[in-house]
């Protein structure tokens, strides 16, 4: 006898979604009834009722500490921003892609610019996860679109600006890959934090994308710095191949990181509820 | 907690909303019935344990729960509360005159 699949999408959601304790069983009973003869809209429906009623249920219990750590983070990272621009703004204003005598100072500052950016997005993960943990990847996933989110009007502003000629693609593009970049990587480093396994522990494919991840990273930003200070000569399309690989490298590797979490959650609750059981 | 002492021995999550659905005519949540049975669970009037895996549930075990004594005490005393209630109640109290 053949058994009926539950809508896989459905099933997919409600297994990354939600943060119930009894997930396993109640996807087990949807697929049970589904297998009866239930159909696809009811299975939608109940799917739907049970992530709204875990919503509900974390807001009521966590909504006060979900909301101070999205806030948070973003007063931590306005700050920081806006520092960044006091202090390196003048830097940035006279680059211009030509030598100068003082270039390997120019660059210098460059990498202390990224530096700081990249604390940034360390320190601000940390502490938007730190202030709640109950729902550390929910959280951050807010968080990453409370910041993305004020830079969306500006781009579709640019992008119709292009589509209607009055606004060059050297504005738009860049504009694109820093918020690629701030969409990819501040969840990354965020799920990088709170990973239950060491660096040695994870599987070998997971350690070899990291560390292309990071040399990517590296390269690209060495060579877009190198070019500011104009070292190197870095064309147009070279820089958007490592930009559009950078970022493609980040978000599978963020893929891959959440998914771990989401299998270790699984076992985490599985083992729980054994444990209760037996204890029953 | 009525629907898990009904069922006895069967009482999972299926039965459990069907029991409820059948008797009160309002389709409930699946979602709901764990959201409560967590709740009761985390208050000592029910215990739960794992049972078996079918391949219509893609091979994930049932959950199934048992009204723990002082569970069977409160139904007892919820019960005597309500029909307590209803004695000496006028008849025809609270339709329309």
């Amino acid at each position: 006898m053949t058994t009926r699949s539950p809508p896989r999408l459905a099933t997919w959601l409600l297994a990354e979604l939600s943060s119930s304790g009894r997930l396993e069983e109640l996807i087990g009973d949807l697929s049970e009834q589904f297998a009866a003869g239930r159909s696809h809209l009811w299975y939608w429906h109940q799917a739907s009722g049970a992530l709204l009623l875990d919503l509900g249920q974390s807001l009521r219990t966590h909504g006060r500490s979900f909301l101070c750590a999205v806030l948070a983070g973003y007063a931590l990272t306005s700050i920081w921003v806006f520092a960044n621009g006091v202090v390196f703004g003048p830097l940035y204003q006279s680059l211009d892609a030509s030598a100068h005598p003082d270039s390997l100072m120019r660059f210098l500052g460059l990498r202390a610019a990224q530096a700081s950016t990249t604390l940034l997005v360390f320190v601000s993960a940390w502490l938007v996860m730190r202030i709640h943990r109950a729902h550390q990847r929910a959280v951050l996933v807010t968080f990453v679109a409370a910041l993305i989110a004020p830079r969306l009007p500006g781009i579709a502003h640019l992008a119709i600006g292009v589509l209607a000629g009055t606004q060059s693609r050297s504005i738009l593009v860049p504009e694109i890959v820093r918020t690629s970049l701030q969409a990819t990587y501040t969840p990354l480093i965020g799920l990088w934090l709170i990973r239950r396994d060491r660096f040695a522990e994870m599987p070998r494919w997971i350690r070899f994308v990291s560390v292309m991840t990071v040399v990517i990273t590296l390269l690209s930003a060495l060579l877009y710095d190198l070019w500011q200070v104009g070292a190197v000569s870095y064309p147009i399309p070279a820089r958007y191949g490592v930009d559009a690989a950078d970022i493609g490298c980040g978000a599978y590797l963020a893929f891959l990181l959440w998914r771990r979490e989401s299998h270790s959650l699984r076992a985490n609750s599985v083992t729980g509820a054994a444990a209760a059981g037996s204890q029953a | 907690m009525l629907a898990v002492l009904r069922l006895g021995r069967d009482a999972y999550g299926v039965p459990i909303a069907t029991e409820i659905a059948d008797r009160t005519g309002r389709e409930i949540l699946q979602g709901s019935v764990y959201a409560t049975l967590d709740r009761l669970e985390a208050k000592g009037l029910v215990i739960s344990e794992l049972g078996e895996a079918t391949p219509q549930r893609g091979g994930r075990a049932k959950r199934y729960f048992k009204l723990t004594a002082e569970g069977v005490r409160q139904v007892r005393q919820a019960q005597r509360a309500l029909e307590a209630l209803w004695v000496d109640l006028p008849q025809g109290a609270g339709t329309k005159a």
